[in-house]
């Protein structure tokens, strides 16, 4: 686009705007006389409501009594009516159409160097929903959705205080996508806020997609396994991040937020766990801790000992697992990773497929290929039956879903060529990769590695909100400074 | 190079220094015991001088004497090859998977590699972690020794005494590491050093004391006595879970190979900066090296004769240096004056 001013008579404008979109056929273009002034609205056609368009633009244009000259009909338009909350002064083409494709009315007069701009967007969006991602039982059931100011007021209904902030700005170069930066002022880094926004200064994207898009400039480390921004569709637990002094960044057209930092702790808490009381709360987040251990490990742990270190079972299971074995035609190694790559194929086959489809995935997969695998001797039940536990257990940990299902194969394959040796191998590559992992000075490991024995009353165990309420905790604590 | 805690700085050096311990052959009597604890006093009376001589930074004293920094590099070197001697020697009786020791050490070698590219603050955080990890495993160890432990089964010999000092010298190479590390502490520096050499005598002493008490002559059989604890302790009845000390066999030696190989990056990032990149790699296949041709009874007595001369002699001397250079320009200033 140009960020030539505009300039010279409404019919030059007109001719440069047409010229500009290449004469596009949901730019509507209506010339008009209002108060004696020729005059031009532009819309686009099904961004804005037609009701309120008529209701507040067209009719009061018509209503204007006769003026002077184009300055003086700006000037009335401006001070004697109120057509619209949102009406900034446009002054370069660049402007005018950031504002008309986002759903804004666009007035030109003749011999003006300005237009006016009235929201009156109207486009259709979907209506607030419970998130499809992150379910929860006592916390409320509304979600994002993708119109950016919706969530916004999402965020606001919830945080009634002016000390939270909201910041617009737009990125990528064509699709001109709205982005919010949302803060608490008084407990927002602001080192790490400064860098954010010079981060997001310095994208050069043409497209703004989904948040996705966004997310590899705000991680700072290359090559790390594990998330060091989070994401979320849930505006309570957008408003709990934000009273951490994290940044939020929401990002329009698409139904998640970014969470800057994201601290791997995280992936293990819910909402529900402040609601339960805390010996529940304390017990399922050591439920879900087992469960993570249990969704990479476990296969491999089975390789390693059933093929390399046999002593470590006892010998009724050692019994068992020879038998089952020895009717198996491949290895264990083998038998295993085709197993878990099959069931990786089958979910994303569920996942993209009509869900009217997707049922008879599930028969066919489960019933079918299952129980015909077992039966015809191909697979081996045990090895079967570690690996459904191991695939159900990384269902309680949603949000590491990718780095568990990438980790437990490469754990399976050291497992099986080295046993327990290459499981440490690996193990201390993993966790070197996780402790290595940090965003804008924060490390990912926090509050564990380093360790804050204040932060153990929310991740060894949940205390009550009676001593919750004290300490004033802000991620700042865990900001690491370079020398 | 980037701050690191108080608690990291003790978690780093004692794992390292554990390495060595579990690495310790032929230890069987209340000599032994007690020479280990006489080590452990002497090495607190050496780290206290070294930590009130050292003269500004390491990193500006290596700047300023770059042969300072070589004699380190090359220290930390014997130190790695040392390990890596130390997991071919103990290899057999732990029955690494892999096939071959050398493939075992070249599996490890790589390993250090990526994870000293993390950097020392990634070593620094991941420290704590494979120590709660190895303490949970330890006190599993101990657990089960404890229905063997017979205190009869000390033999006293006094004669062990002096040999054992010797041993716990050589097997301390982490100690030239502290005045390093001790610049990147942000605070409590003497009580992290104090703290760690606490935590590997007492855990020297222990494993010494259970080997011995639950072992008694089936220790001569093995000839480490944290393997024959390993192999003793059967927590579990009917199945044999000695297995699972690889895991921490494994971390250890990670968290000691890497250890070195970081600070020999950092020494070399230090006085070269284009050597960022190749230093890691280039360590490593020198720490593998003289681990093949020779045996960590040579690589122990190179770290025996050496430490002194890094831990004390250095320190002293530089502190020295600075004395004499500060009356010069006294002297100096007071002529123009």
């Amino acid at each position: 686009m140009t960020e030539k001013n505009i300039s010279g008579t409404l019919e030059e404008t007109l001719a440069q705007i047409r010229h500009i979109c290449a004469n596009s056929s949901d730019i509507l273009i209506n010339r008009i006389t209002a108060g004696g002034i020729p005059c031009a609205v532009l819309t686009c056609e099904g961004m804005l409501s037609t009701a309120i368009m008529t209701e507040l633009i067209i009719e009061p244009l018509t209503e204007i009594p006769v003026q002077k000259d184009s300055k003086a009909f700006y000037q009335y338009l401006e001070q004697n009516l109120l057509l619209s909350l949102d009406r900034p002064v446009i002054r370069n083409f660049d402007e005018l159409f950031r504002f008309l494709y986002s759903g804004f009315a666009v007035i030109l007069a003749e011999n003006q160097h300005t237009a006016l701009a009235f929201g009156v967007q109207g486009y259709a969006v979907r209506s607030i929903s419970e998130p499809s991602g992150e379910a929860n039982l006592y916390g409320s059931h509304d979600g994002l959705t993708e119109a950016v100011r919706t969530n916004m007021s999402l965020i606001r209904r919830r945080m009634k205080t002016p000390l939270l902030k909201f910041e617009l700005s737009t990125a990528g170069h064509l699709s001109q996508t709205d982005i919010c930066l949302c803060y608490m002022t008084d407990r927002v880094p602001p080192q790490m806020l400064r860098q954010i926004k010079k981060e997001l200064d310095s994208i050069k994207l043409d497209t703004i997609l989904s948040s996705g898009y966004l997310q590899p400039f705000l991680e700072k480390c290359r090559g790390s396994l594990f998330d060091s921004v989070g994401l979320s569709q849930r505006p309570d637990v957008l408003c709990s991040k934000l009273l951490e002094g994290r940044v939020v960044l929401l990002i329009d057209n698409t139904p998640f937020a970014l969470v800057i930092p994201k601290l791997f702790i995280e992936n293990f808490q819910t909402l529900d766990d402040y609601q339960h009381k805390p010996y529940y709360a304390a017990f399922s987040r050591w439920i879900k801790y087992g469960a993570f251990l249990i969704a990479v490990l476990l296969p491999a742990l089975y390789i390693a000992v059933s093929m390399h270190h046999p002593e470590l079972l006892n010998s009724t299971l050692l019994l068992i697992l020879t038998d089952a074995e020895q009717k198996a035609p491949l290895s264990l190694t083998t038998e295993t990773v085709f197993v878990l790559l099959m069931y990786e194929i089958i979910r994303e086959a569920g996942l993209r497929l009509p869900k009217s489809v997707g049922g008879a995935v599930s028969i066919v997969s489960g019933l079918i290929i299952g129980d015909a695998a077992v039966s015809s001797g191909l697979i081996s039940t045990p090895m079967l039956t570690m690996t459904a536990i191991s695939v159900i257990a990384g269902f309680v940990t949603p949000d590491l879903n990718a780095p568990v299902t990438i980790m437990r194969l490469l754990f399976i394959i050291a497992g099986g060529l080295w046993g327990l040796f290459g499981i440490g191998l690996l193990g201390m590559a993993v966790l070197y990769n996780l402790c290595a992992t940090e965003t804008f000075g924060f490390p990912v490991t926090a509050p564990l590695a380093p360790f804050y024995s204040r932060a153990m009353r929310d991740v060894a165990t949940r205390v009550n909100f009676h001593r919750m309420q004290f300490g004033n905790f802000t991620v700042e604590e865990y900001h690491e400074q370079n020398s | 190079m980037n701050k690191i805690h108080n608690h990291q700085l003790t978690a780093i050096l004692f794992l390292s220094g554990a390495w060595s311990v579990i690495c310790i052959p032929s230890l069987y009597g209340n000599g032994q015991i007690s020479g280990t604890f006489a080590a452990c006093l002497i090495q607190i009376l050496c780290c206290l001088p070294m930590l009130a001589l050292r003269t500004g930074t390491f990193s500006n004293q290596i700047q300023k004497h770059k042969s300072l920094g070589i004699l380190y590099i090359l220290f930390f070197l014997i130190c790695g090859a040392n390990g890596f001697s130390q997991l071919w020697e103990a290899a057999p009786p732990q029955l690494l998977p892999a096939s071959g020791k050398l493939t075992a050490a070249v599996l490890i070698a790589l390993t250090c590699f990526y994870t000293s590219s993390a950097g020392l603050r990634a070593t620094a955080r991941a420290a704590p972690i494979v120590m709660s990890i190895f303490i949970i495993s330890l006190l599993v160890l101990i657990l089960g020794a404890w229905n063997r432990a017979d205190l009869s089964r000390i033999a006293f010999r006094t004669t062990d005494f002096l040999p054992s000092i010797r041993t716990y010298f050589s097997l301390s190479g982490e100690l030239a590491a502290v005045w390093i590390l001790s610049d990147t502490v942000r605070n409590h520096k003497n009580a992290a050093v104090n703290s760690y050499l606490i935590a590997k005598a007492a855990f020297c002493i222990l494993i010494l004391f259970f080997s011995i008490t639950s072992g008694g002559r089936l220790i001569h059989l093995n000839g480490y006595p944290f393997f024959t604890l390993t192999a003793l302790s059967q927590p579990l009845q009917g199945q044999r879970a000695d297995a699972l000390y690889i895991l921490v066999f494994v971390m250890l030696h990670i968290m000691h190979t890497t250890l070195q190989t970081g600070l020999i990056e950092h020494i070399a990032e230090q006085m070269y900066p284009i050597a960022e990149k190749w230093s890691a790699p280039v360590s490593l296949i020198f720490m593998l090296i003289p681990a093949y041709f020779f045996k960590s009874a040579v690589l122990e007595n190179m770290i025996f004769y050496s430490l002194p001369v890094l831990i004390l002699l250095i320190p002293l001397s530089l502190r020295i240096r600075q004395f004499m250079q500060s009356i010069h320009k006294k002297e100096f200033t007071h002529e123009i004056s």
